[in-house]
């Protein structure tokens, strides 16, 4: 059994400016990871190919194309069929949080989030995903 | 023609007028026994002459009637007390297969030749019997219907009378038939169906104008009790004689409606609870939002992953700031839509002279001019003129309009603030010259927690909820908040509210 690969590139789409700035730092300095943060999803499907994330993290409620809409036009990219996605949300229902998993999420992240334990959280759903997948 | 041949060409006449009636023709001595027959009798009986003449007319009976004729002559012979004579009526017939028949008998007496003879008529009545037989069966059979059945049947002549009514129609509306009848029907409506309803029938008989006719309706029904209730009217035309006759099927949906009515309440409390539902979690998202950025800075600090008193730490602290205003200004907000939707915000109306209520506007709103590089000029107004408005809820209605438009402005423009009177109302207004609303957005500009879908940073740093608040303001205020827009060109919202009266002016500022 080979241990998942490293996971080193992130991409966090999110449209609060100040939500990115502390993802950034948080992502970056405290967990070490490489991170793009685009602003909206068009951004996001720009930056993408050339950026190549191992996982994608996802606000729900963005301007334009909205969380949801944006794993639906990931899913359509070859390269990105099978690459974990979290949704990151404000919205903490259980419901809503249920309802974000079926559409095809890793797992949810609800804000507001420890900056200091972010990565670690990430890092767990990392090799939750690939043990699932043996 | 002499008198043999008059007599001849009579009998002639008689005998055809007898041979060719389709009533069967009988005559019978004082003892009984028959001396004619006509063919109609033959047919009727079934027998031909021969099997007749000189035989006892009793063998035309059943044999419970034959018994007593003979006894029945010889008894009117002695007395002259008539049963029959001179009298029709019916009684039973028995042809020559035995078979018996309602007849219609009428007999007369005569003398020939001294000699006193009966006549018969006999007319076969099977087939009328048997024709008033089924309606009999078929009147009984629709009395029953109607006397069963749980919708009510009234019947009205064309000049709105009652004429009938069944046992439901009674129980229905709480009268008896005999209240009823006669009775113009429209006692049975409330008013203001009662005053129509002459009418209404009247121009229906002149000009064929159909209302109801033919035509399920709900209407209102008055009972005799003075109560009203909701009834499902069907109401059918029919000739009866000539005339003309409306019957009208009610039947009482009280029942109906009730369980209609508590279907809806309790669709709409469900309904009401979902939007509460919603906004609770619209709240729960808007509130968790800043607190993301407040409470991921402080923790980054605090954790010690960025350096104390370097410029990142500087940043976080101040986005840490921001969003703590924001999250003021929210909670603020949705403090103010509590109160509204609970009906328990306060107005403090006083007279306002407007053009000093603007003037502080511009000058209590000059830090969003500066913060978004615009100028707020007052283009016009009358002074003075005066509006009834608690100032402290205008002014944030002011606030709401003039920073709106100061963020959705270009640059470097103006946004104009106005006064003008408009017959007893004022407007005052606001214009920017910026992005203007998107036309898909129209409609939801006054909905809570909405903001134009646009990735411009501008629009997403407020609330969502300032128009919102500001149009339930203006509207306990018996004012109107509106807007024009034009996308790239700029958009006014205006509030028309009523003009104070001039004459106590003395007493205010």
């Amino acid at each position: 059994m080979s241990n998942p690969p490293e996971l080193s590139r992130l991409m966090y789409v999110e449209d609060e400016p100040d939500i990115r700035v502390v993802a950034n730092i948080a992502l970056t300095q405290v967990a070490g990871f490489t991170v793009a943060t685009p602003n909206n999803g068009a951004e996001a499907l720009k930056l993408i190919s050339s950026f190549m994330p191992q996982l994608i993290l996802l606000d729900v409620m963005m301007p334009g194309m909205d969380g949801p809409q944006l794993l639906e036009r990931i899913r359509e990219l070859s390269d990105f069929v099978e690459t974990p996605i979290v949704f990151i949300t404000a919205k903490a229902q259980s419901e809503e949080i249920q309802k974000l998993k079926s559409m095809g999420a890793v797992a949810v992240i609800t804000k507001p989030f420890n900056p200091m334990t972010l990565g670690e959280e990430i890092r767990t759903i990392w090799r939750n995903y690939y043990e699932s997948k043996r | 023609m002499n008198d043999k041949d008059a007599v001849n060409d009579l009998l002639a006449r008689t005998k055809a007028i007898v041979d060719t009636i389709v009533d069967g023709v009988i005559t019978i001595s004082d003892r009984g026994l028959i001396e004619t027959v006509n063919p109609a009798a033959e047919n009727i009986f079934g027998y031909n002459k021969a099997q007749l003449i000189g035989n006892n007319v009793s063998m035309l009976m059943p044999s419970n009637y034959s018994h007593g004729h003979d006894g029945y002559l010889q008894n009117y012979l002695s007395t002259g007390d008539k049963k029959i004579i001179g009298i029709g009526r019916e009684v039973t017939g028995m042809r020559l297969d035995g078979t018996t028949f309602p007849l219609e008998l009428a007999i007369s007496e005569m003398e020939v030749n001294g000699q006193r003879m009966f006549t018969g008529i006999v007319r076969d009545i099977s087939e009328r019997k048997n024709t008033e037989e089924k309606l009999r069966e078929l009147l009984a059979r629709t009395k029953a219907i109607l006397d069963t059945i749980v919708d009510g049947v009234i019947t009205i002549s064309d000049r709105g009378l009652i004429e009938t009514v069944n046992p439901a129609a009674e129980k229905i509306f709480g009268y008896q038939l005999q209240e009823l009848a006669g009775k113009n029907v429209s006692m049975l409506m409330p008013n203001p169906y009662r005053a129509e309803h002459d009418q209404y029938l009247d121009n229906y008989l002149s000009t064929g104008e159909k209302k109801i006719i033919g035509i399920g309706r709900e209407v209102t029904g008055l009972r005799k009790n003075g109560s009203t209730f909701p009834l499902e009217l069907a109401i059918s035309e029919m000739e009866v004689n000539g005339q003309r006759m409306f019957t009208g099927i009610v039947r009482d949906i009280s029942e109906r409606k009730e369980t209609e009515e508590k279907l809806r309440s309790a669709m709409r409390r469900v309904h009401e609870q979902q939007i509460k539902d919603e906004f609770i979690a619209t709240v729960s998202h808007e509130l968790r939002t800043p607190l993301t950025s407040i409470k991921a800075s402080l923790d980054l600090i605090i954790g010690g992953a960025i350096e104390a008193n370097s410029d990142q730490a500087d940043t976080l602290i101040q986005i840490a700031q921001k969003n703590s205003d924001r999250l003021l200004l929210l909670i603020n907000d949705i403090l103010d839509i509590s109160k509204i939707e609970s009906e328990k915000m306060q107005f403090n109306r006083i007279k306002l002279r407007v053009k000093p209520f603007l003037d502080t506007a511009i000058f209590d709103n000059q830090a969003y001019a500066k913060k978004h590089h615009v100028k707020f000029i007052l283009t016009h107004c009358p002074d003075p003129i005066y509006i009834n408005a608690d100032p402290d809820r205008m002014m944030q209605v002011m606030s709401n309009l003039m920073s709106n438009a100061a963020k959705f402005s270009n640059e470097n423009s103006v946004v104009e603030v106005s006064a003008t009177v408009i017959k007893d109302k004022i407007r005052i207004a606001v214009t920017d010259k910026g992005l203007g609303i998107p036309l898909e957005f129209k409609s939801r500009v006054f909905e809570k927690f909405t903001q134009a879908d646009t990735s411009d940073k501008r629009a997403i740093s407020g609330t969502g909820l300032g128009l919102h608040i500001s149009k339930a303001i203006v509207e306990q205020h018996q004012g109107e908040l509106s807007f024009i827009s034009e996308l790239d060109k700029g958009s006014t919202f205006y509030i028309d509210i009523q003009q104070a009266n001039q004459e106590a002016e003395k007493c205010s500022e």
